[in-house]
């Protein structure tokens, strides 16, 4: 056995602490004094250990278990025995043992005592017995639940003054789940040499470290699926609403072209960042209540529509007039042209810029983090937040690379397709002069 | 060969005092021309005489300043007509071809005829063929305006405006961009056009088609028309000093 | 093994002795290799620790610092204000050295104290928990933290009485802000509901002012600074003491500086002057 005392004081000084008793004692003077019956319990929970979900506490990787419970004014609890589940490993040396007292329950006060750990049982003897009225808070560190996982129940009985020995009763379990594969997985890579030997080189263990890399990847996954989700979305939108700005701005309507220019000119001329806080915190205040997911794409095809029509805008007018003039030379009204001749030539033309519209669209998702759209960055972000190392952004950074190479590579494909029509499989150089010597001859 | 001096019909095409300038230039300062059905009108002048743009006013690709034009009896000139319905029976061949380079050269001759005439697919194409045939380019339907030669292009041109059953054809220097060597082939499918009965009003620089295949020529400088006739009267016998000039000067 | 260094130091004055006893427990307890030499070297040099401390820059303790976090730490007509800066200014003169403050967003400061180069120490309302652990060395706590969650003032849905039950719902959003002590709380207590993480604390509480979020859930104190400032709607409706303790990040390759800071720490704490740097800012 063991004796530990008490925590060092850290806020509250002894004058203060005198204070917040002669408070609770004016307090309890006024209010009936209650019958000192029971010690109820207030909460009893695992501190979420999973990089997966947020809530979820999982076994075999370390939690905290924070155990909270009512003692009424007079009760004069003098041993309070918590019993952790079994197959629960959990570390004493930094125990904490809190008296929260007053009308809000934040003064916190020092309980001296003598710890005895009995197998699963700790058993605190308060040198003196809790006489004041308050939430008695005990935090166990250092705790690791069963790899198996499972509803883990505390227990705890204490005894007062008196000799009288009571249950608490209702203690909430304690819900665990079973390690996950990754989880495991990266435990599993922590004990191994040749990790613990990279790890050592500190830019590895700071960029690359192999137990986050395993962890995160799964996490940064699902952000993967909503950044991809959201361009998917944003991107095709984006295109009508761009071609709808470069044909109005190419009107011979001033009313049209001014309304067109002053929508390109103020979305690119203002960061994207502000947009999306308009969109978010602006809007529902004029209450236009759009959820989180459509109003992302809403802004991000409206911001990228102004960028596209800009490239629309250029190709369209890098296309000769000769195409529209023999257009409607052939009768063909100027929607007709734009559609059926100076549209599908654009389209060859504005593809490279196109790709890098898209590739930037693809990035500028991570901005939507800021007002929580939980995409790619967002979830690295929270996962460098809570562990401090910088592998997470790694992963993302795979995760970016995973659309944008490929895409690069696809486009020089198809322009390189379109621009070569079906030239490379037929037309020779010598077959052509053999054309220009046919026509010769027709002559 | 037609009679262009029959004086039955009235003409296909008819000038009254045309006028046009460009900001303060005035490029056509009163034109006025009959053009009758079955007519080969070529039309002759320096560079910056104005042909061109009087070329490209009778099917409102420019707007006239002043002045009408009656085609077949309308006024195309008159606010409210029907452009594109004018236009569809009024081909035109540009000097630079402007054929539509993501087309193979079937669908650039079918697209017209399926959008505008509204004609079925197949019928486009069936029609697409016989116009290419007629060019001599049955053999490159499915080429890319990319994989032909400059004359090649231009004769796929011409068929794409043929394909549209046009009364009238405008040919607009139609040879000037080409190699000489392909400049043979172009001008020997016009001259069939023209044997055929078609109306053409020609802007040319090729003296050598004008004396063989005009039934008029015009001569045009500075805006004016300085002199018209038949090819023999214009090349032998012309009034003016001007055009005795420039024919002197090209040929 | 993980909590082991946070009291790994102590010192040897008259009213510290309770403290004492933790820290040779801390000592005792480690069962990691790698934690017991460091904490048995930082006991042992205490006391000669701010002789000779190594810093980035001789003569100026540098601290990363992520100024958007009011009361703790915060720009003021470009001035660093708050709590842990007014005590990073308190322990740099303990030691006798300038201080300097670098700004860092909040998620870089600690893969920065691991890199080096970019500041000493991390000074950001900084938690000690398992996974920071493993990158860096924590000071003694310096400061508890209290958790607080509010609502529009408006909002007769989830009030002060039933708050523990109304916010543990289906479908109820908590705006907190992403690696925090209050995301982590919230996760904790309350497991129903749906947390939006956002990465500036200020956007939360714009969160719950737009209707994106119903309630924010953070530090308690920056919480009371936010409500007594922009979000004048907003009222709390529960509080709780936690155990998620505010440390100062220091390089495992520095030692001396994690003893020297743990003595100038636990001098403040000794004289009242962390009391009074804690009253002031958060009163």
């Amino acid at each position: 056995m063991r004796t530990a005392h008490v925590r060092p004081a850290r806020r509250a000084t002894a004058a203060l602490v005198a204070l917040a008793l002669c408070l609770t004692a004016c307090l309890a003077g006024m209010v009936a004094p209650r019958q000192a019956s029971a010690m109820d319990v207030v909460r009893c929970t695992g501190r979420p250990n999973s990089s997966d979900d947020k809530t979820v506490i999982q076994g075999a990787t370390q939690s905290r278990i924070t155990f909270e419970a009512t003692v009424e004014e007079g009760e004069g609890v003098s041993v309070l025995t918590l019993t952790i589940p079994q197959d629960t490993t959990f570390e004493t040396d930094d125990l904490a043992v809190t008296l929260l007292s007053g009308t809000d329950l934040m003064t916190r006060n020092e309980v001296s005592y003598d710890l005895e750990v009995v197998g699963q049982n700790l058993v605190f003897n308060f040198d003196e017995p809790l006489a004041q009225a308050g939430h008695l808070n005990i935090i166990v560190y250092g705790v690791y639940f069963p790899q198996a996982g499972g509803d883990m129940q505390v227990e705890a009985t204490y005894r007062l003054a008196s000799g009288d020995e009571h249950d608490i009763e209702g203690i909430p379990v304690i819900p665990v789940q079973g390690i996950s594969g990754t989880e495991a997985l990266s435990q599993w890579l922590e004990q191994q040499p040749w990790v613990q030997a990279w790890n050592a080189n500190r830019f590895l263990h700071l960029f690359f470290d192999p137990t986050i890399l395993v962890t995160s990847f799964p996490v940064v996954l699902n952000g993967f699926f909503m950044s991809v989700a959201i361009v998917a979305l944003s991107f095709p939108l984006a295109i009508p609403v761009a071609l709808v700005l470069a044909l109005m701005r190419l009107s011979k309507f001033v009313v049209w072209r001014g309304i067109a220019t002053t929508y390109v000119n103020l979305m690119r001329g203002t960061p994207l960042f502000l947009q999306i806080y308009v969109a978010f915190f602006g809007l529902p205040l004029a209450g236009i209540q759009i959820p989180n997911f459509p109003l992302g794409v809403i802004v991000m095809t409206l911001n990228s529509g102004a960028y596209m029509c800009e490239i629309f805008r250029a190709g369209i007018l890098s296309i000769s007039k000769g195409q529209t003039e023999a257009a409607r030379s052939l009768g063909m009204n100027r929607v007709q042209t734009m559609v059926y001749v100076i549209l599908p030539q654009m389209f060859r033309i504005v593809i490279p810029n196109l790709t890098n519209e898209f590739i930037t669209l693809y990035k500028d998702t991570s901005l939507l983090a800021a007002v929580g759209v939980m995409e790619l960055v967002m979830y690295a972000r929270t996962i460098v937040a809570s562990t401090g190392s910088i592998t997470p952004y790694i992963v993302a950074a795979a995760f970016y690379l995973v659309i944008t190479l490929p895409l690069s590579k696809i486009t020089r494909h198809l322009e390189e397709s379109l621009r070569g029509g079906k030239k490379r499989k037929r037309a020779s150089t010598a077959e052509k002069g053999a054309d220009a010597q046919k026509e010769a001859a027709h002559a | 060969m037609p009679n262009p001096t029959s004086a039955s019909a009235e003409p296909i095409l008819r000038i009254e005092d045309l006028h046009k300038s460009f900001g303060e230039t005035d490029v056509l300062k009163g034109i006025s021309l009959d053009i009758e059905k079955g007519e080969v009108v070529v039309v002759l002048g320096p560079s910056g005489s104005g042909k061109s743009t009087m070329l490209r006013c009778l099917n409102l690709l420019e707007k006239p300043t002043a002045g009408k034009i009656f085609f077949e009896g309308e006024e195309i000139t008159a606010p409210k007509v029907n452009i594109n319905s004018v236009r569809e029976r009024m081909g035109m061949v540009f000097q630079q071809f402007n054929l539509f380079p993501h087309l193979d050269a079937l669908h650039n001759v079918m697209l017209a005829q399926q959008k505008v005439l509204k004609r079925s697919k197949a019928e486009a194409a069936e029609v697409a063929r016989v116009q290419l045939e007629r060019v001599g380019l049955g053999d490159r339907c499915d080429y890319f305006p990319g994989e032909l030669s400059g004359g090649q292009q231009q004769r796929v041109a011409i068929a794409r405006a043929l394909a549209m059953d046009p009364h009238v054809m405008l040919f607009d220097e139609a040879t000037s961009a080409l190699d000489p060597e392909l400049v043979r082939g172009v001008l020997d499918v016009m001259r069939e056009l023209a044997q055929q009965g078609m109306t053409m009003v020609v802007v040319t620089h090729e003296m050598g088609f004008a004396r063989d295949v005009a039934d008029r020529v015009i001569f045009m400088e500075g805006g004016h028309i300085v002199e018209q006739g038949t090819p023999e009267q214009v090349f032998e016998h012309p009034k003016s000093d001007r055009t005795r000039a420039f024919i002197g000067e090209v040929s | 093994m993980a909590y082991v260094s946070r009291r790994a130091l102590c010192t040897t004055g008259a009213t510290a002795a309770l403290a004492c006893v933790l820290g040779l427990a801390g000592c005792n307890g480690g069962n990691a290799s790698g934690t017991d030499a460091a904490s048995g070297s930082s006991a042992g040099s205490a006391a000669s620790a701010s002789g000779d401390v190594t810093t980035m820059t001789s003569g100026t303790l540098t601290f990363a610092t992520s100024p958007d976090y009011p009361p703790f730490e915060n720009l003021e007509n470009g001035e660093y204000v708050g709590l842990d800066m007014d005590l990073g200014r308190a322990i740099a003169e303990e030691l006798g050295l300038e201080c300097e403050y670098t700004n860092i967003d909040f998620d870089g400061i600690v893969p920065a104290i691991v890199a080096g180069g970019q500041a000493d120490a991390g000074l950001s309302g900084i938690s000690i928990t398992p996974e920071r652990e493993e990158q860096v060395d924590f000071s003694d706590p310096y400061y508890v933290d209290n958790q607080a969650v509010a609502v529009m003032s408006s909002n007769a849905d989830i009030t002060e009485d039933n708050a523990t039950d109304a916010l543990n719902q289906e479908g109820v959003k908590i705006a907190v802000q992403s690696g925090s002590t209050g995301e982590a709380f919230a996760a904790e207590n309350f497991p129903n509901a749906e947390l939006v993480s956002f990465p500036n604390f200020t956007d939360a509480f714009a969160a719950v002012n737009s209707g994106q979020a119903v309630a924010v859930c953070g530090n308690s104190a920056v919480v009371q600074q936010m409500l007594s400032g922009a979000y004048t709607d907003l009222h709390t409706v529960y509080t709780s003491a936690t155990g998620e303790e505010y440390a100062i990040a220091v390089s495992k390759d520095n030692p001396e500086l994690l003893a020297a800071i743990n003595e100038a720490i636990a001098t403040l704490q000794e004289d009242g002057t962390l009391d009074e740097l804690i009253a002031k800012n958060m009163g």
